[in-house]
């Protein structure tokens, strides 16, 4: 009996160690939800209220009534967002695709080089590239006045460092497909491209969604770039536009609350909505091994 | 089906010379097998018919056609991978069915000849399996499929069997013999294995360090090696080699001097002039019968057996002949110990000769 008794311990303990890890990563999100549904007088009284007895979706309707100020930032903000991390998404995708597959297959002169540069990139920090970034677009500012406070100048230079961790990414997933399954496609009839859109794309599938979920967050969540970049609702993004109600005269948790509610939903659709792709194991049993 | 050939082919990678000066014409119809120690260039020789790699000099024709500038898919080759290279999101079906679809064949056509194709290597009750979920012998024969189904001008195989177990890979060698006399089809076929070469071969190209040593027959590769490498490659065990002194009154001596054995007239006549060879002795051309061994009192040697190994048919002992070593294939019922001195004799008209220097064979 002893056994059993030992065995349904180890049982509880690990059930424990989920149940503390689940608890630990959704406690924020349920506060979250749970203040945003508060009033303001209900979420600062005393002694805190865990369940509002008001609950109200005020805070909701406030965002989205383009009546109210609040309203009109917040939906250009949501706007801008969606139209930013979307196609910085789809190019980076794109372009970072084709460059990863060239890295990854292609033999040309100065692509280790090219490949060392591209991670020499990432290992940069954003801020160190900020003073070059602003001197470059009040230059071009100067020459065409469509660059300063818009929203496609910051989808540009989220580009110049989401791009190359996408095809760091891609390039890693490229290389674990094997290349006789180009060659034999090619040998069967495809041309390069047709081997890659018709053989390699469906089997890495599951990297590029995982990929573009991530250059999706990494757009949807840059910060810093944002502040620098915009002044009015033209390049207004969502981080931008939360931090934004906390600078006024009161701070309006529950409305912060509510805009982290809504602008953590995107994200976490997508990845709801892409997960049966994200599935390991599809290129088994192609080749041997 | 057409032939292929190859013309002063050159391949280098980097400064590595891979393929050098390589000349070869496949007949129509013909199975060619290139055969090598890894890294001797077969496998690029074989990319290179495919298109897989460029040259660096030479031409290759496929039936009358320069095809040096051609891409691969328009080669009209099928080629059949060591690692299968089945499309793993495909079942069975659409892995068979996709280089006809992308020539825009009728659906038709494709599925009738898909399901012929199948048929014919036992797989039909698989069609719509994916990959992952067939064994390895069946995942070889949906890539053996792939290519019959393309009914191409020429099948390129890259060691399509090694990755079998052994009693498949036996299986599988019939079962392609008998698919180049069904198909008549021309083959090029590359192999590490000289089992495979000899039995599935019309001709066998033995390569080394990129340089083709012969191409023959199998029978005459093994019979008439053309060097010492060839000889050696071919055949297992491999054939004795033994560093010989040609001298006066048709006494060829060795092992340092303390063997020797009297040749045929003729045997004399091709060492003439010379005075260091290396001598050549297939394992089955050494003899130690008893009767056998008396009656050829002109190649008798004195050996002590270092290492009997019964295969069951065949016995192979391994002698210690003063300072070197003879393996020898005899019968199964042979009783030999280890540390036993016995007397042995050669078959005199079935040794093989080479040039001490170049390694050639001398005929």
């Amino acid at each position: 009996m002893r056994r059993p008794f030992a065995y349904y311990l180890h049982k509880l303990l690990l059930y424990l160690a989920v149940l503390a890890m689940v608890a630990w990563t959704l406690a924020p999100v349920s506060w979250l939800f749970i203040s945003s549904i508060s009033t303001h007088a209900e979420l600062l009284s005393t002694p805190i209220h865990w369940v509002p007895e008001k609950p109200t979706w005020e805070n909701f309707a406030a965002m989205f009534d383009p009546a109210q100020d609040t309203g009109r930032r917040f939906l250009a903000a949501l706007r801008n967002s969606i139209f930013i991390a979307g196609s910085v998404t789809a190019f980076s995708l794109v372009v970072g695709t084709l460059a990863a597959y060239a890295l990854a297959r292609l033999p040309f002169r100065g692509r280790n080089s090219l490949i060392m540069g591209l991670l020499a990139v990432r290992m940069l920090p954003v801020i160190a590239l900020v003073i070059p970034f602003f001197v470059l677009i009040i230059r071009l500012e100067y020459v065409l006045p469509i660059f300063y406070d818009r929203w496609w100048t910051l989808a540009i230079l989220y580009n110049a460092f989401i791009l190359g961790f996408v095809v760091w990414i891609m390039r890693g997933y490229f290389l674990t497909i094997p290349v006789e399954l180009e060659e034999a496609a090619r040998i069967d009839g495809c041309t390069r491209l047709m081997a890659l859109r018709l053989v390699v794309l469906p089997l890495a599938a599951p990297g590029l969604v995982a990929t573009g979920i991530l250059a999706f967050l990494l757009a949807w969540d840059e910060f810093l770039l944002a502040l620098i970049f915009s002044k009015t609702t033209n390049a207004l993004t969502l981080p931008l536009y939360i931090t934004q109600l906390g600078s006024q005269y009161i701070t309006a948790y529950e409305q912060i609350a509510a805009a982290g509610v809504v602008a953590a939903l995107p994200p976490v659709l997508l990845a709801l909505l892409f997960q049966r792709w994200i599935i390991s194991g599809l290129t088994a049993g192609g080749v041997k091994g | 089906m057409a032939r292929v050939y190859l013309e002063h082919v050159r391949k280098d990678f980097g400064s590595t010379q891979v393929v050098k000066d390589f000349t070869l014409e496949i007949k129509n119809e013909e199975f060619v097998v290139l055969v090598g120690p890894s890294g001797c260039g077969k496998t690029t020789t074989l990319r290179l018919i495919a298109g897989l790699e460029e040259l660096t000099a030479g031409r290759i024709y496929i039936g009358d056609r320069l095809v040096n500038n051609v891409a691969p898919k328009d080669r009209d080759i099928a080629m059949v991978f060591q690692n299968y290279a089945l499309y793993p999101h495909m079942n069975v079906f659409e892995n068979m069915a996709f280089g006809l679809k992308l020539r825009g064949l009728p659906q038709r056509e494709i599925e009738a000849r898909v399901k012929s194709a199948a048929e014919r290597l036992g797989i039909a009750h698989l069609l719509r399996r994916r990959p992952r979920e067939l064994s390895g012998g069946q995942r070889q024969r949906v890539a053996l499929g792939r290519a019959i189904v393309r009914q191409p001008q020429v099948f390129l195989m890259d060691e399509p069997l090694s990755n079998l177990d052994a009693r498949l890979r036996m299986d599988m060698r019939a079962e392609l013999a008998r698919l180049h006399r069904e198909l008549k089809a021309t083959i090029v076929y590359v192999t590490h294995d000289q089992v495979e070469a000899m039995t599935m071969g019309d001709r066998i190209v033995v390569m080394k360090d990129g340089v083709i040593q012969q191409v023959a027959t199998p029978r005459e590769v093994y019979e008439r090696p053309a060097n010492v490498f060839v000889a050696g490659f071919i055949g297992s065990p491999p054939m004795n080699f033994l560093s010989a002194e040609v001298q006066e009154g048709r006494i060829l001596s060795f092992a340092g001097g303390r063997a020797q054995l009297v040749l045929a007239e003729e045997q004399a006549a091709l060492l003439a002039g010379r005075k260091r060879v290396i001598l050549g002795v297939r394992p089955e051309d050494v003899r130690a019968e008893p009767d056998f061994v008396a009656a050829h009192a002109d190649t008798t040697l004195k050996a002590i057996v270092e290492v009997v190994e019964p295969l069951g048919a065949e016995t192979l002992v391994h002698f210690r002949l003063d300072g070197t070593g003879l393996v020898a294939r005899l019968g199964a019922t042979t009783t030999f110990r280890a540390g036993e001195r016995v007397r042995l004799a050669l078959v005199r008209e079935r040794l093989h000769f080479f040039d001490a220097e170049t390694e050639k064979a001398l005929r």
